[in-house]
C-alpha cells in the first residue's frame, strides 16, 4: 500500500466540500492527480464525506432555553436613536460655545425625554390577551406587510428558524419586519422548491395570545386555501401559514413537536 | 447607532436570526454551555457597537462569526498563562473509513475537538462552521498559509482517528494505495522544524 504524500494529504484535508477548492493554486498537485489517480480521488471523496458529516454533526447542537430572551433583553438599545444622533452631531460638529450648550441642552432633554418614556414602559403593563380571531386578522396584514417591499435577505446554510424542530422546513430568506402594534418580529420563507408559500413568523410580544404552547392552534384565516398554526411560548410567538392548495399545514409541523 | 447598522439591519433582528448557529459556534470553540452562552452575548454586545460596519444584510452571517471568533480569541488571550502549555496530537494518519450518513459520535465529536489545542480548534470550526477556505483562514488569522494548512490536516486527522475506525483491510479499492503516510513535518513559529510522526507536543 502507498501511503498518501503528507503534502497531499494535506491539500485533501484542506479541501472543502462543494466547493471549488482545487482550483486553488496550492492544491493544484491534489487537482491534477484527482484526475488521474483513482485512489486519490477516492480518498478526496472520501475526505469530502467525511467532512460533510463532520458539519452535519457540529450543528447538532441544542440551544439552551430562553437564550434568545436573555439575549434581546441584553441587547436591548440603552439609547434612543434621536440622542445618540444629536451626540453624533455635537461630537462632529462642536463648533461654537452657544452650539455647544444647545447640544448639550438637547441631549440632556432627549435622555430625560428617553428616561421617562423608558420608565413609563417599564412600568408593569396587564398583557393584552389577543383572541384567535383578532389573530388571524393580524396573520393577514403582516403577510401583506412582509410582501411589500422586496427586504428579504437569503437564508444561509447556517440559518435555522428559531421554532426548534416543530417545523418541518428550511427558510429560504428572511427579512425583519414591525407590526403595527410596534412588536419586532422575523419572517421566514420556507416556500420548498416548486411548490407554495410557506411562511414562518416569529415575532417578541409582550401579548397573550389566545393559542396554546405546541402548535396545535389552527386559526380560520380570511384567504380561503391557507392553513395558519400558531403557538406561543413566553413572549414569542409563532405563526407558521401554508398555501394549502397542493400542500397540507400538518406537512410541515412535527407530529410530537419538542416542547 | 446601537439599534440600527448602516443597510437598515436591526440587532434584535439579528439576533433572532443567528443566535442559534453563533451559539452552536461559540460551544464547539468553547466546549462549554455557560461559557458558549457568555460568548455569544458578548459577541451580540460587540456586534450592537459595530453595527455600522455591516454594510449587506447578507454577510450578517459571517459578521457575526467573525465577531465570535474575535471575542473568543480575547478571552484566550486573558487566559493563556505565560508559559507554554504541552499537547498531544496525534498525527500519524491511517486509512479512514467514511461515515455511513451522519451517525458520528457528537459525544465523542465533543471529546476530539477539546483534546485539540486551542488554536487548532479554532482552524477546524473556522473551516467547518464559517465555511472558509485555507486562504480565508490565514488571511483572517494572520498566519501563513502552510499552517493552516498543516493544522487543518493534524486537526482532521485527529478527528479521523477518535471518530472512524482504521481501515485496515487491504483489499480495500479506497484503501489500497492509501495508508500511513511518511512522518510530517511543520515549521513552526522560530523556522525550526519538529517530527510530527507519532506525537507533537505543541506549545501555544
Amino acid at each position: 500500500m502507498n501511503p498518501v504524500p503528507t503534502d497531499l494529504r494535506r491539500q485533501i484535508d484542506a479541501c472543502r466540500p462543494d466547493s471549488d477548492d482545487l482550483a486553488l493554486p496550492e492544491l493544484a498537485d491534489l487537482a491534477r492527480l484527482a484526475e488521474s489517480d483513482r485512489a486519490i480521488a477516492g480518498e478526496l471523496a472520501r475526505s469530502r464525506r467525511f467532512d460533510q458529516a463532520v458539519s452535519a454533526a457540529l450543528l447538532d447542537a441544542s440551544v439552551p432555553a430562553g437564550l434568545l430572551d436573555r439575549l434581546l433583553a441584553a441587547t436591548e438599545p440603552k439609547v434612543s436613536p434621536a440622542t445618540a444622533a444629536v451626540a453624533n452631531n455635537a461630537a462632529s460638529q462642536p463648533r461654537s460655545r452657544l452650539a455647544r450648550r444647545v447640544a448639550v441642552g438637547l441631549i440632556s432633554l432627549t435622555t430625560l425625554a428617553a428616561a421617562m418614556v423608558g420608565v413609563l414602559m417599564s412600568l408593569p403593563q396587564p398583557p393584552r390577551t389577543i383572541g384567535q380571531e383578532e389573530l388571524a386578522g393580524l396573520v393577514e396584514e403582516w403577510t401583506t406587510l412582509v410582501n411589500q417591499s422586496n427586504r428579504w435577505k437569503p437564508a444561509t446554510a447556517a440559518t435555522k428558524a428559531p421554532a426548534g424542530t416543530t417545523v418541518l422546513a428550511k427558510p429560504i430568506r428572511w427579512r425583519n419586519f414591525t407590526t403595527a402594534a410596534g412588536e419586532s418580529g422575523v419572517a421566514y420563507d420556507c416556500t420548498p422548491t416548486g411548490r407554495q408559500k410557506v411562511l414562518l413568523f416569529v415575532i417578541r410580544s409582550p401579548h397573550k395570545y389566545g393559542v396554546a404552547p405546541l402548535p396545535f392552534t389552527r386559526l380560520r384565516s380570511a384567504s380561503k386555501g391557507i392553513g395558519i398554526a400558531a403557538w406561543q411560548r413566553e413572549n414569542m410567538l409563532f405563526v407558521l401559514t401554508v398555501d394549502e392548495d397542493n400542500q397540507r399545514l400538518d406537512d410541515y409541523i412535527r407530529k410530537r413537536p419538542e416542547a | 447607532m446601537p439599534g440600527g447598522g448602516a443597510a437598515g439591519i436591526d440587532l434584535s433582528a439579528l439576533v433572532v436570526a443567528h443566535h442559534a448557529p453563533l451559539y452552536r459556534y461559540a460551544y464547539r470553540l468553547c466546549g462549554c454551555q455557560a461559557e458558549a452562552e457568555d460568548l455569544t452575548q458578548q459577541a451580540f454586545l460587540v456586534a450592537q457597537q459595530k453595527l455600522h460596519q455591516l454594510r449587506e444584510a447578507e454577510r450578517a452571517a459571517g459578521w457575526l462569526f467573525a465577531v465570535l471568533r474575535s471575542c473568543f480569541l480575547k478571552s484566550l488571550r486573558k487566559q493563556r498563562p505565560a508559559s507554554g502549555q504541552a499537547f498531544d496530537i496525534e498525527v500519524e494518519d491511517h486509512a479512514v473509513a467514511a461515515p455511513e450518513g451522519d451517525d458520528l459520535d457528537r459525544e465523542q465529536l465533543a471529546a476530539a475537538l477539546a483534546e485539540l489545542p486551542d488554536d487548532y480548534r479554532l482552524v477546524v470550526l473556522m473551516f467547518y462552521f464559517e465555511d472558509l477556505s485555507y486562504q480565508e483562514i490565514a488571511h483572517e488569522l494572520e498566519i501563513p498559509i502552510g499552517t493552516v494548512m498543516s493544522r487543518l490536516s493534524r486537526a482532521k486527522s485527529h478527528l479521523r482517528r477518535r471518530l472512524t475506525p482504521p481501515d485496515d483491510s487491504p483489499s480495500s479499492p479506497e484503501s489500497s494505495n492509501v495508508a500511513r503516510p511518511a512522518p510530517s513535518t511543520e515549521k513552526n513559529a522560530n523556522g525550526s522544524t519538529k517530527s510530527a510522526s507519532r506525537a507533537v507536543h505543541q506549545t501555544p
